[in-house]
């Protein structure tokens, strides 16, 4: 192979090793929680077996004899069902660790000799195939529709005169909130006996679609008459009736399988091509210049209208300008679906993270998924999971209380946290939810006063939301406090940042004794927005529509009605509001500002402000621009207040955009937005 | 070794040089459009479009802390790219690119010129000429005793 | 007999629209409501077999207005009519006593199947 074609392999074997070892680690952490099933022992062996495939015929050696091994175990599972044990699952976390070690060492050109000894794992993995061909079979039905021999063991005892049933939904006529449907079902049949189990679990809180699901009743009807309960709601074709025998011969989880493979098919049927992301962030940032074109075009056609009713071609021009303005804003819309990820994405890299953290930790933790579906840009989703992480690691090691100490306050003792994300108008929400311990706003009070962070009367004046948030001041918590106040604060400053570097939010509630949730409410997209464009001492800014509720004129006539002076501090009356007013030449120490212009009256999360300038230019859509290399913060030059980013104006010279959450901010903190 | 070109430019009565290696792209100041960032450093003389990324311009004399006196007419803004990360620099007037040997060029003596020692890596001494041959890397790095500027302050005169 | 239908809704297109569609189907509407005031009061009145009812309304929510009347009637047959999104009403409605849901924009067929079912119940 000539290099050139062997860097390109390399990339190519990079790319999908990653796929596949993140589909195997996946697998082996549902063998391990879920126990074992065929159909994704069957998804791990295949993607074993690719990657044996690929880096055999790469030359590496280790990864190939590694993914030998673990192909075989697999096969010998396949073969033997019910042999799987914890050694097993343990063993192949170790390998996928391996693997993950041995595929950055390819990624660094390290050369095979310097691979780490892997002969310990191999010898491990011959053991155990040994032991089996010894030949311990035994018959696993039950596991294969998700319940634990103990849990079918309590089912049969309490069979005894009730009737244990398994209803399986699969909705087909519902189109909307399928959710709800389940909902309404499962709200009806809790009057009729003991809701044993639902799949998916906590079926009450799922949102959106949901085609399959289950609910595992115990009760004291007979079969009919619970079949004409469900008749209410659904027609006797959407669902199926298995009881407990049933399940135990494996009749239900033989249509489970059935109905997954159904679905799945149909998720697969779509054509589809892998694309390198760089040529789509190649596409984007074209797509980028061509709005800015765009604009330019429109600007430039407004001057010819007024100067060419003549002109035929002039005129051709005009009738092309706004099929192109069309063209773009499709095509933008476009490339923007191709960059939009599910979240699920990130989502299921979490589940080995969790048991880690659980290992670590001591505690029983049972991480629960909604929403994975949801889209995100890719940009967005690759900035959120570190924060992701963080509020994770919170959660599980603050939030979640040890075993003992939750069955002390009568919570199961293994604790849940959920990942839940959804779509909210134009943003998407991430929530973080814990059952735990909850935060303790008292505590909270206390500490930020001692680290005098608020005053006594400022505290007066917080709504529980507000006390909550402190938490996220810089300088709130540091790591020796982290134990008596649950160490929420612990780099929750630093999520807040990174969430507001993405124009996002951070939302916390939480309830003391009965956990927390944390909510990262993030914009769908980053790189293309409607502006609209303000001018102050000669430069242009441009302001997100999103942070505007109004603009309003301010001349000679209106100005003592609309601007009054409160405690030595301009402020604006709007809608029976005193907002605080900004005036931007003031803020960004251009000069002494002027009696008339334009109040932009704007804020985010309800906190407004009115903001004076000397012009209002329109709207527009703009591209956003970081400000360069060296422009912002931890960057060589510094952050610059009150601005975000840049754009790129029509005229092609660049004009720089407002941060109004910035600017509120130094605002509040300062209590004067201007520091001289 | 071998040979080396420099661009070279005046500041505040000195020659400069820069690998040429490092120069992008030179401007005339009146052919583009300066964005002014108000609130940034004092030398940030702002931002421009260049095809597309939006790059700062620093004017090289306010960062050597030099007295200048500027002609419009002659300023010129050198683009120069460090790591893939690009800056302009405004500079009095380019004279030249001038091919010398490598080994011409002397480590640079202290007190040699009015700019601080961290920032020029070399002096080309050329036929009757001292070019000051400046370190690109380390005027883009912050200076030991100078920390990264958090928030700057200025007020526009 | 045809089933007496009470429909409520604040919109006079919403509640046209169901009337037509309904009435075809041989329901009985015995009163339109345009908000949740007049639910109560029409419901009183007339005791109709089923119910449709917007969530959204002024003065007052047909949340509000079903809890009331299922206080008053707790066999009161209710069926809630709601926008997209509106999962959280949802909910709160089933747990407070109503029958069934339907989403709109609606297909024809859905709510007659939906009204069927509950008056069978």
């Amino acid at each position: 192979m000539e290099k050139i074609d062997f860097e390109k392999f390399k990339k190519l074997f990079l790319q999908e090793a990653d796929e596949q070892l993140e589909v195997m680690e996946k697998a082996v952490m549902e063998l391990e929680e879920n126990g074992e099933n065929r159909k994704v022992i069957d998804e791990f062996f295949r993607m074993a077996h690719s990657l044996k495939g690929s880096a055999g015929s790469m030359g590496y050696s280790a990864i190939a004899d590694l993914t030998h091994q673990m192909e075989n175990v697999l096969d010998k599972l396949r073969n033997n069902p019910g042999s799987l044990n914890d050694d097993i699952t343990d063993l192949l976390f170790i390998s996928i660790d391996t693997l993950k070690h041995l595929r950055e060492n390819v990624e660094k050109d390290i050369p095979e000799e310097e691979n780490p000894d892997i002969q310990h794992i191999l010898e491990r993995f011959q053991d155990f195939i040994s032991i089996e061909t010894d030949g311990k079979k035994k018959a696993n039905v039950e596991k294969k529709i998700q319940l634990t021999s103990q849990e079918l063991k309590n089912l049969k005892e309490k069979a005894g005169e009730n009737n244990v049933l398994l209803l399986c939904f699969e909705l087909i006529q519902q189109q909307e909130m399928q959710s709800m449907m389940a909902f309404l079902v499962l709200n009806n049949l809790k009057d009729e006996g003991e809701i044993v189990k639902t799949f998916p679990h906590h079926l009450e809180e799922v949102e959106g679609d949901l085609p399959y699901f289950s609910i595992l009743i115990c009760t004291e009807k007979k079969e009919e008459d619970l079949v004409k309960l469900v008749e209410q709601t659904l027609d006797r074709e959407e669902f199926k009736v298995f009881s407990l025998e049933d399940i135990e011969q494996g009749k239900a989880s033989d249509y489970f399988q059935e109905i997954k493979e159904n679905f799945s098919r149909r998720d697969e049927s779509r054509d589809s091509i892998r694309v390198d992301i760089e040529k789509v962030d190649q596409l984007m940032k074209l797509v980028g210049e061509l709005v800015i074109d765009k604009e330019r075009l429109l600007e430039i056609s407004k001057n010819i209208k007024a100067n060419s009713r003549e002109n035929s071609e002039a005129q051709a021009l005009l009738q092309t300008i706004p099929h192109v303005d069309f063209i773009a804003t499709e095509l933008h819309e476009s490339v923007m679906d191709i960059r939009m990820y599910p979240v699920g994405s990130i989502f299921k890299r979490f589940p080995r993270l969790v048991r880690d953290i659980s290992k670590q930790t001591g505690k029983d933790i049972h991480l629960e998924f909604s929403g994975e579906d949801t889209e995100l840009d890719r940009t967005i989703l690759q900035e959120v999971f570190d924060p992701l992480v963080h509020l994770l690691r919170n959660a599980i090691d603050h939030g979640i209380e040890a075993p003992s100490q939750r069955e002390k306050s009568g919570k199961p003792s293994r604790g849940t946290v959920a990942l839940n994300a959804w779509q909210e108008e134009n943003n998407i929400v991430i929530e973080v939810k814990d059952d735990g311990a909850g935060i303790d706003p008292e505590k909270i009070k206390t500490r930020a006063l001692e680290k005098g962070l608020v005053t006594e009367a400022q505290l007066e004046e917080m709504d529980q939301e507000s006390i909550l948030e402190l938490i996220m001041e810089p300088g709130f918590s540091t790591s020796e406090t982290v134990n008596d106040l649950s160490g929420r604060g612990v780099g929750m400053d630093v999520v807040r940042t990174n969430i507001e570097k993405l124009d996002g939010e951070v939302e916390i509630s939480s309830e003391k004794g009965n956990g927390t949730s944390i909510k990262i409410v993030l914009p769908l997209t980053l790189a293309i927005v409607q502006a609209l464009m303000v001018r102050e001492k000669g430069n242009d800014y441009a302001i997100p529509l999103s942070a505007i509720f109004e603009t309003i004129a301010v001349n000679g006539q209106n100005y003592k009605e609309v601007i009054k002076t409160v405690k030595n501090r301009e402020v604006v009356v709007w809608r029976d509001q005193v907002i605080p007013l900004i005036r931007l030449s003031e803020f960004f120490l251009l000069g002494d500002s002027h009696q008339e212009g334009f109040l932009i009256i704007g804020g985010v999360k309800g906190r407004m402000m009115a903001i004076m300038v000397e012009a209002v230019i329109g709207e527009q859509e703009i591209v956003i621009k970081s400000l360069g290399d060296f422009l912002g913060k931890d960057k060589l030059f510094g952050e610059i207040p009150g601005i975000s980013g840049a754009t790129i104006k029509g005229n092609g010279e660049v004009a720089l955009i407002l941060d109004i959450q910035g600017i509120l901010k130094s605002f509040k903190k300062g209590g004067e937005a201007i520091e001289r | 070794m071998g040979q080396i070109q420099l661009v070279t430019f005046e500041l505040s009565g000195e020659e400069y040089g820069i690998d040429i290696l490092k120069v992008h792209e030179i401007k005339r100041l009146k052919e583009i459009g300066i964005t002014y960032v108000p609130r940034a450093p004092e030398f940030v003389e702002g931002v421009i479009n260049l095809r597309g990324d939006v790059i700062p311009i620093i004017d090289l004399a306010k960062r050597f802390e030099l007295e200048t006196e500027k002609n419009e007419k002659e300023t010129r803004i050198i683009v120069v790219k460090q790591e893939e990360k690009y800056i302009g620099l405004t500079v009095d007037r380019v004279n030249e690119v001038l091919t010398i040997d490598s080994e011409v060029i002397e480590d640079p003596p202290q007190e040699i010129s009015q700019i601080n020692s961290f920032y020029i890596s070399g002096i080309a001494k050329y036929e009757e000429r001292l070019v000051i041959v400046l370190d690109i890397g380390n005027i883009l790095s912050p200076r030991e005793e100078e920390e990264i500027t958090k928030t700057a302050v200025k007020g526009r005169k | 007999m045809s089933a007496k239908v009470l429909v409520v809704d604040d919109a006079s297109f919403m509640r046209l629209n169901l009337k037509n569609i309904l009435e075809s189907e041989g329901f009985e509407i015995i009163g339109e409501g345009t908000n949740g005031q007049e639910a109560i009061k029409l419901y009183q009145a007339e005791r109709p077999d089923v119910v449709t009812m917007d969530i959204t309304m002024p003065e007052m929510d047909g949340l509000a207005a079903m809890e009331k009347i299922i206080e008053m009637d707790p066999q009161a047959k209710i069926i809630m009519v709601s926008a997209m999104g509106q999962e959280t009403y949802i909910k709160k409605a089933i747990l407070k006593g109503a029958k069934n849901f339907i989403v709109k924009p609606f297909k024809k067929e859905k709510i007659v199947e939906t009204l069927n079912k509950v008056l069978a119940s």
